[in-house]
Parts: C-alpha cells; sequence; structure tokens
C-alpha cells in the first residue's frame, strides 16, 4: 500500500519520517518546503511550485525534488492508496 | 525621545503566522520615539529577509517590502546571526537589505547592550 505523506512543516516532517515505506512519496507545501532543503528520504519527492517560489526557494530546488501545482497534488491524492496530512 | 536602547528579536518564518510582521509593526512604531534601536535576526527569521520572495503567491501580505524602508526610520542596527544563516546555506548575498552578520558571541555582546528587548 503507497501513502502520499504530505508536509506542512518541519515538525510534520519530523513526526512521519519513522512511519514512511518504501512504496511511500512525500509532498512538501507551505513552510514544509523549507524542510526540502535538508535532508530528505530516499524516496519520490515533490513540492508545491508556487509555494516554493513565494518562499525564494525555487532556484534552490534540491535535483530529487520535482515541483508540482495544485491540479498535480490532486490527482497523486487519487493515484496513491492513502494521503497523510501531517 | 527615547534613550533606552531597544532590541527587537526576529525568530519567525515570514509567512507561517502574523509573529514576522507584528515585529515589524513593533519596530516601526517604537521608531517614532526615536528610540536606539537594534533587529535581530536569529533561527528561521532569517528567510524573512531572503531576496525575491513573493507573498501573494503564498496568499500573504507582503510586509516584507518594508524591510526595505527601513532605513529611512533611522533604523540601520540591523544583526543577523552567522550561525542561522550557514545553517541554512544562505550568506549575506542572499539577503534583501545591509545588515551586520555576527557570530553568536557578537549577537551575545549585542543583546547584552539593550536595555529592553522585545522577542517576535
Amino acid at each position: 500500500m503507497s501513502t502520499l505523506h504530505i508536509i506542512c512543516s518541519r515538525q510534520a516532517y519530523l513526526r512521519a519520517q519513522g512511519l514512511m515505506d518504501a512504496s511511500d512519496a512525500v509532498l512538501f507545501h507551505g513552510d514544509g518546503c523549507y524542510q526540502a532543503l535538508e535532508v530528505l528520504p530516499s524516496l519520490p519527492c515533490y513540492w508545491v511550485g508556487s509555494d516554493a517560489k513565494a518562499r525564494a526557494l525555487a532556484s534552490r530546488c534540491p535535483q530529487k525534488v520535482t515541483a508540482v501545482e495544485w491540479p498535480k497534488v490532486v490527482s497523486m491524492t487519487l493515484v496513491f492508496d492513502n494521503t497523510v496530512t501531517w | 525621545m527615547v534613550e533606552s536602547k531597544i532590541g527587537v528579536i526576529f525568530t519567525a518564518l515570514p509567512f507561517a503566522n502574523q509573529q514576522g510582521r507584528e515585529a515589524l509593526d513593533a519596530v516601526l512604531a517604537a521608531s517614532a520615539y526615536e528610540a536606539p534601536l537594534s533587529l535581530f535576526f536569529l533561527d528561521d527569521s532569517v528567510w524573512q529577509l531572503v531576496k525575491a520572495q513573493d507573498p501573494l503567491q503564498a496568499g500573504a501580505k507582503d510586509y516584507l517590502s518594508t524591510f526595505k524602508a527601513l532605513a529611512l526610520y533611522d533604523v540601520e542596527d540591523i544583526f543577523v546571526s552567522q550561525d542561522a544563516l550557514a545553517a541554512r546555506h544562505l550568506s549575506s548575498e542572499d539577503l534583501s537589505i545591509e545588515v551586520r552578520v555576527l557570530s553568536s558571541q557578537g549577537i551575545r555582546d549585542q543583546l547584552a547592550a539593550q536595555d529592553c528587548i522585545y522577542r517576535f
């Protein structure tokens, strides 16, 4: 079973980290985008491009993080078996 | 005119809550009394000073551009933690205004020189 972990803060990431599985993916949004600049799990990682742009982080995007916009976020929530917003 | 030195410590991220805007409001209010003001940016608050942010994209009001007007209010003592910048892979060139980057000891010395400190 695959889970999309939606991370909105550094604290949320710390809570979710221990419960991530190899088939999962991580989506950073809002202030969670700052966490994407730090150590990340070896899972597919995404962030909301407009949230990163608002914070002037777009140009600092780590190679393993894919920028997506909200329509894509919605489609991702449909693709994964579960979605957990931390 | 107030002679007591006032220090204002910023600690919050730009858009997480109202703390940054409230801190700036406090600074502008204190400047009306011509109090000697020092601003300290510690921890995550250094993100408030990063160039090219677009608060409208985050659905937030743009208080960040007001930082550029601080010089007009004679607020020139703006100190940024060197450790906070380094931990976030930032440098003073990434910031939208001129600041003095200080070590932890430098920050402590400057804080010790204040008569009154507000933390946001």
